[in-house]
């Protein structure tokens, strides 16, 4: 496929999300339940209106599910937690979990696009072909000066916000993470790490996303953030290759002692996990082990408690922390294998 | 320290965020954690927004607007006052963005170091932007053709132009 899909080793994942507004509703801070609820139906109603050969949408309303049903939706990316504070809101999600779509979030609508990999003008793409088939059915809030009107003076103009989930354990190890934040933050572009003990980020995950919105067509948010993330790319393999140079009987420990503890461990933590799986994720990269990548990125996500909760059928405690253990050693054994 | 959304376990993830050169941090505990949207960019922002209203409106408006004039400024749509616009940083309608007009410009400029939309356009609506772009489109054409001195296709760009601003001026005329 396209080049893009080489760097599944340092990007996870892409992301596209438009905010939209609908002409004459109020916005979420002032909007009243029957407004809301005809957001609801406008939306499906246009989602209907597409193309039978399009994908079709399920809708899931936020009074309908439990609390751990809201945290896996907000694990998976599909919805967020603020959206699962509002009774009436709603997320229509695509059959193949790529394109969700919430509505009354901050915004009426917020179109989202989530793709494996490094693809993030694929995903802008779909979002907008998305963007496009909601127009055919509803009008806009939308203004010659600042363009789409959201909620959020940070969000107007495209409506835009582009990321990426990229992993750079290397960089995190070389100390060189607030180096680059400083330089990003000089060309509009943020960067977001989940701190965990300490001032290395939980799994070295960090997601980058564009600051701006306004005054920037959407196709040169998307190639400056792409360009961005593609000089990232080259230090963080620039990294990688000196330590296995320079340092390789210690990288080699790192990768095999985590991969010990996670392929023997009774009871766990997502912090541990997440630190542990972030060094296999790179012995794998540099074939110092043998592991399924993609299969390495379903069990980030399948470690989290909602998910795990769920697909074990059991509450979140934390005899969690022992389901997690088993749940890894079981993946990692299969990989083996 | 404790988690800072359930004040009772302690705080074992800590989150940090920076924009702009603004450090923004939360800690909470393994349980919040994962109802904080790791993934969702958009970080509660309102006092990040207060910050740049504060920057921007009274030093530009002064003259004008003091403290106690603030809640003068109500949406005539949605009802909503500059008041609480400022302590959320978040608009109640479109027609807010109208309201609040002098208001809210520097900060955008502040926000997003321009002003003026240049995306993507509304299929139905933003007739004016449309013509707008259409038209600098064509100056930028005519003036090529001139260089060039292909001056049957210059002809064609001006009375392209001509009608386009004749558009314009009926529209104008009509929204007046
Ligand atoms: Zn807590
Ligand atoms: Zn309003």
């Amino acid at each position: 496929m396209s080049t893009d899909y080489k760097e599944k080793d340092i990007v996870i994942s892409s992301r596209v999300r438009l905010a939209r507004n609908i002409k004459d509703l109020p916005f979420a801070a002032m909007i009243q339940e029957e407004d809301s609820k005809k957001a609801i139906k406008l939306v499906e109603g246009a989602l209907n209106n597409q193309d039978q050969s399009m994908p079709s949408f399920n809708k899931v309303e936020v009074k309908d599910l439990n609390t751990n049903e809201k945290r896996m939706l907000v694990e998976k990316h599909l919805a967020s937690k603020e959206w699962s504070k509002n009774d009436e809101a709603a997320v229509f999600i695509r059959k193949d979990e790529n394109v969700s779509i919430m509505v009354n979030e901050e915004d009426h609508i917020r179109i989202q696009c989530i793709l494996d990999s490094f693809q993030l003008r694929r995903a802008f793409d779909i979002a907008n072909e998305i963007d496009d088939i909601l127009e055919e059915k509803i009008r806009y809030a939308f203004d010659d000066k600042y363009g789409y009107l959201t909620a959020c003076p940070s969000n107007v103009g495209t409506g835009m916000r582009a990321s990426v989930m990229i992993h750079l354990p290397s960089l995190t190890l070389g100390n060189q993470m607030n180096d680059l934040i400083q330089t990003l933050a000089r060309f509009g572009i943020t960067i977001r790490g989940i701190y965990g003990e300490g001032s290395q980020s939980l799994g070295d995950l960090y997601q980058i996303s564009n600051q701006i919105t306004l005054g920037l067509n959407e196709e040169t948010i998307i190639r400056n953030l792409h360009s961005v993330i593609k000089e990232i790319i080259k230090r963080e393999r620039n990294v990688r290759n000196e330590m296995l140079i320079n340092n390789r009987i210690y990288l080699e420990d790192k990768v095999f002692r985590a991969l010990g503890i996670l392929e023997n461990a009774r009871t766990i933590t997502v912090e541990e996990s997440m630190k542990l799986i972030s060094l296999i994720r790179l012995g794998t990269d540099l074939e110092i082990i043998e592991q399924d990548i993609s299969e390495i990125n379903r069990l980030i996500l399948s470690i989290q408690p909602g998910i795990l909760s769920h697909t074990y059928g059991i509450p979140i405690t934390n005899k969690l922390d022992n389901t997690r253990a088993e749940h890894i050693r079981k993946i990692l054994g299969k990989n083996n294998t | 320290m404790l988690c800072q959304n359930c004040n009772q376990k302690p705080a074992s993830i800590h989150i940090t965020q920076i924009t702009n050169g603004e450090k923004k941090e939360m800690h909470l505990c393994e349980q919040c954690s994962v109802l904080q949207d790791t993934y969702n960019i958009s970080f509660n922002f309102p006092s990040f927004i207060a910050n740049f209203l504060d920057l921007g409106d009274y030093s530009q408006q002064s003259s004008e607007i003091n403290e106690n004039t603030n809640n003068l400024y109500v949406c005539p749509a949605c009802g909503m006052d500059y008041d609480t616009f400022k302590k959320y940083g978040k608009f109640g309608c479109r027609v807010c963005y109208h309201t609040f007009r002098s208001h809210i410009n520097p900060m955008i400029k502040k926000l997003h170091g321009k002003d003026q939309h240049i995306g993507k356009l509304v299929k139905h609506g933003g007739e004016n932007l449309r013509l707008e772009r259409e038209l600098a489109e064509l100056n930028a054409k005519l003036t090529k053709a001139v260089e060039l001195e292909e001056y049957e296709d210059a002809a064609i760009y001006r009375d392209k132009i001509k009608a386009i601003k004749k558009t314009i001026e009926e529209q104008n005329s009509i929204n007046s």
